[in-house]
């Protein structure tokens, strides 16, 4: 999806397999998170987003995995992480 | 504590992202008690180091930087390896605190092996001029893990980090576990099948397996293959949406970090704005790349010039040391062997030591201050149209100062593929040793061309190596080139101390091994120039002539006498001693004038064979102590005999062609 | 969107004139441009070096022409280039220096001080002056120390 410089976007899915899916995702893009696209290479590639509080490059191709949105995520997922991430004592 | 205890040494494994001071704080812990070596089957360094702290020795190993511990790469699944199969007594991973969100990606993967950790918040002084204020208990508290706030590279924090590391090994580590929501039926699944297997669950936390398995980790899979339960589990494991199950995992660990974000950190709001302030003008749209352009310049004119007063000086130094030994050491044999053999080597390894350290000096400050970083970024979509990736952008440039410093500076390329392809491409970029023999033939046979000639040369080089990567890529490693997935850290300030500590560890490794091998090279041929006995060194009745005689009709089709047959020879060694193992052979050696006349003299030398012969000089193992280097970074003989069999057969390929068409043609 | 600093852009206008002319001279006497004035001037007659002049005379253009509260940014990067080659500059000169005393004329082919000052030597002073002005703004401290 064509976000020009400088917008901002919400990550909604991260398709693709294996090893680059598991490193975008460490990175930081999982769904929900914001990313904020700052520029393009001057060649046209890769793109520099900042995602989490810090920058990233990535190129086109590996973006082109990451579906996202420009509106942001409804209140209703924020419950089901929020449910999800317990840290408890044994 | 009883005596007993007091003996064993903590063992500490230190690991952490990319960038976040990880070294700098190794190198604060431990000093000059370090050790580097190498992990098994991966070219990262291992570099293990003690301490002594309250009568007990801690040891500690620097574990490669990673941003998750899912084996995608050699490098984290040596990582797991370690932490698995060594077990050191404490974790302690070192969070960038600047950057806490997706540092403690890592953290939630650590917690799951269930070993006693400590986390070094390093980079707080960052975070405390920002004005941000971490809640170290607050931290500690949730995570179950001292949090020990650091500032690495002023030394400061390390009482705190040791107290706390002694403090969690006398302790049972604190239980805490990630809750995965959906996934919790699906992982209790798993556990239970892997349960059944009581060896290895006894060996190995149970539900720390289940989330690997869901992750398709490859260390776990590994373990478990070929087990009675695999059976089970195999099955299971295929019917699972597994992408689904990954992004659960990852999606509750964020929710975890939001979570420790929320409670500890108030007022992290993340503020780049020196560095992207920067940014915009480094990596500007019109200016990014002239900027780049004018860097590489400077880089360039400074090892070249700066360093020659010192080179200059250590030639001197050596050559008066070699007139003493001739003239005061008896037999003459032995003055040979020390002159010309002995200090002959040595000097000639480190009459290139100013220009390496200058080399590494730069190198090291740029990557110190990220710049190197924006390079990648810059040249990325160029080296994606030759095969490569922008990482490999720094090797191939600093290759036309010296090649072995840019192959070992490939390791910064983490995929294997384009970290191989890189390094064979990089020989045939033209370093600084192969210049003084374009100098020599390029002015002798084609004066005021001369400058173009050498020009030429260093394009060949740059189309050979473009050539050789893209084929490299399309032919042997087929496939799609790996993800370019890089962080962009901010702007710091290099600190003389960590750039000074880094050249001196390159500094010394290159003397090591390039040492090694050019002094065995020299002196065996120094034997052979020098033998038979009496004989006048490097003259027509030496072995090495001998052996120029015996491969004479190999090169004549390229046009090539013995003399310049045993040049080439010198020239596999080294290139650095080509002009003057060409003195010796045309009894010129009293300058270089005399050389170029005698060259020129030289009816069998001609415009075309001479380029020619720059040609197979340009193309063929830059030296040997390349060779070395190239193992050192593969760690295999099959690649290192590729690349010199690779350019030797194209240097013989492009001279023949030169000399019997242009021969001909223009002779 | 804070202002411009006004005397700051002043000073990144009159640098960036200065920058892109000898720029252009040098380039022009690499290409054959020859007289008198060069001399004086000690334009070395190099096209690398007048690149350098002109890509840095082209920050302080681009931030002559950047929107509001951009330009200082440019111009302060200008700064810290022009200081940075005249550093580098200062560092070849001084290599020669080294050279001429420790082996005499000849072996730098009658090479003398003045040889080595170039046009980026002395425009690159006027960036540090600069530099020094405003330092507030250049405050390192504002960058962490690499490996903190």
């Amino acid at each position: 999806m064509d976000v020009p410089a400088g917008g901002k976007v919400y990550v909604t899915s991260v398709k693709g397999t294996g090893a680059i899916r598991g490193r975008i995702m460490a990175m930081g893009l999982v769904p929900g998170t914001a990313v904020e696209v700052v520029r393009r290479a001057p060649l046209g590639d890769p793109l520099e987003l900042m995602v989490k509080g810090y920058n990233l490059s990535l190129r086109a191709t590996e973006a082109g995995l990451v579906t996202v949105s420009f509106a942001p995520p409804t209140s209703g997922d924020v419950p089901d992480k929020a449910a999800g991430g317990k840290v408890h004592e044994r | 504590m009883n005596g007993d205890e007091r003996q064993h040494p903590v063992r500490v494994a230190l690991c952490g992202n990319p960038n976040v001071g990880k070294s700098s704080l190794f190198n604060a812990l431990t000093g000059s008690r370090q050790h580097v070596g190498n992990w098994p089957g991966v070219t990262v360094e291992r570099k293990s180091g003690h301490r002594f702290y309250r009568d007990r020795r801690i040891e500690f190993v620097d574990l490669p930087g990673t941003y998750s511990l899912i084996a995608a790469a050699k490098d984290e699944e040596v990582a797991t390896q370690y932490i698995i199969e060594e077990s050191p007594d404490v974790v302690v991973q070192v969070v960038d605190s600047s950057n806490l969100e997706r540092n403690l990606y890592l953290t939630m993967q650590l917690m799951e092996f269930g070993k006693p950790m400590v986390l070094a918040m390093n980079m707080s002084d960052i975070t405390e001029e920002r004005g941000d204020s971490l809640d170290m208990d607050a931290v500690t508290r949730f995570l179950g893990a001292p949090a020990v706030r650091t500032v690495a590279s002023e030394g400061k924090g390390l009482e705190e980090l040791l107290d706390a590391i002694l403090e969690v090994v006398t302790k049972p580590p604190a239980d805490r576990r990630i809750g995965y929501g959906e996934l919790e039926t699906t992982i209790n699944e798993l556990r239970a099948m892997i349960e059944r297997d009581s060896e290895i669950s006894s060996k190995l936390p149970s539900r720390w397996m289940a989330t690997r398995l869901i992750e398709n980790d490859s260390y776990v899979k590994g373990k478990l293959v070929g087990r009675q339960i695999w059976k089970d589990i195999e099955p299971y494991l295929s019917k699972l949406d597994r992408d689904n199950g990954e992004m659960e995992l990852a999606d509750n660990r964020y929710g975890v970090i939001d979570e420790v974000v929320a409670l500890s950190c108030k007022r992290c709001k993340s503020k780049r704005s020196v560095s992207d302030k920067m940014d915009r003008v480094l990596v500007n749209q019109h200016l990014g790349i002239p900027i780049f352009l004018i860097m590489l310049w400077g880089a360039f004119e400074l090892t070249f010039s700066a360093a020659t007063p010192f080179m200059d000086l250590i030639d001197a130094g050596f050559a008066e040391l070699g007139g003493w030994l001739a003239d005061s050491v008896q037999p003459e044999w032995l003055a040979s062997l020390l002159a010309d053999g002995i200090i002959g080597g040595v000097g000639s390894v480190l009459i290139f030591l100013p220009n390496i350290i200058v080399m590494f000096l730069i190198l090291g400050m740029l990557e110190d201050s990220g710049y190197l970083a924006r390079v990648a970024f810059l040249m990325d979509r160029l080296m994606n149209r030759i095969g490569l990736q922008g990482k490999s952008a720094i090797p191939l440039m600093m290759g036309f100062g010296c090649n072995i410093p840019a192959i070992m500076s490939t390791r910064s390329i983490e995929d294997r593929k384009d970290r191989l392809i890189t390094i064979m491409s990089t020989p045939f970029m033209s370093c600084s040793a192969r210049l003084p023999v374009y100098i020599l033939f390029a002015g002798a046979f084609f004066s005021h061309m001369a400058g173009t000639i050498i020009f030429i040369m260093y394009l060949i080089g740059m189309i050979v190596a473009i050539v050789t990567a893209k084929l490299l890529r399309t032919l042997v490693f087929k496939g799609e080139p790996s993800a370019f997935i890089m962080e962009l850290p901010p702007y710091r300030l290099p600190t003389l101390w960590s750039v000074g500590v880094h050249t001196w560890d390159r500094a010394f490794m290159y003397l090591k091994k390039a040492g090694t091998i050019i002094l065995f090279g020299v002196m065996a041929i120094w034997a052979l120039a020098s033998l038979p006995y009496g004989v006048e060194y490097g003259g027509e009745e030496s072995w090495i002539a001998a052996i120029g005689k015996v491969i004479e009709p190999l090169v004549e089709p390229l046009g090539f006498d013995w003399r310049i047959a045993v040049a080439l020879l010198f020239g596999f060694v080294a290139k650095e001693i080509v002009v003057g193992g060409l003195m010796t052979l045309y009894g010129a050696g009293e300058s270089e004038d005399a050389l170029t006349d005698a060259l020129k003299a030289d009816s069998s030398l001609n415009r075309v064979n001479a380029f020619g012969l720059m040609t197979f000089s340009l193309l063929y193992m830059p030296c040997v102590a390349t060779a070395g280097v190239i193992w050192g970074e593969t760690r295999s003989w099959k690649w290192t005999l590729f690349s010199i069999g690779y350019g030797i057969a194209l240097a013989y390929l492009i001279a023949l062609l030169i000399w019997q068409v242009g021969g001909p043609l223009f002779a | 969107m804070k202002e411009n600093d006004r005397s700051l852009m002043a000073f990144g206008a009159v640098l960036a004139v200065v920058y892109t002319m000898f720029g252009a001279v040098e380039v022009l006497a690499g290409l054959g441009l020859s007289g008198s004035w060069l001399e004086t001037l000690r334009v070395q007659g190099s096209i690398m070096d007048g690149f350098v002049l002109l890509v840095i005379g082209a920050v302080f253009v681009f931030g002559l022409k950047a929107e509001k509260g951009e330009g200082d940014g440019f111009v302060l990067m200008g700064i810290t280039l022009g200081t940075l080659f005249l550093a580098i500059y200062l560092a070849l000169l001084g290599a020669n220096l080294l050279s001429l005393l420790i082996f005499g004329s000849e072996h730098v082919e009658g090479w003398t001080l003045i040889d080595g000052i170039r046009p980026g030597l002395y425009l690159g002073l006027v960036a540090v002056v600069g530099g020094l002005a405003w330092r507030s703004r250049l405050s390192l401290a504002r960058l962490s120390r690499a490996g903190a």
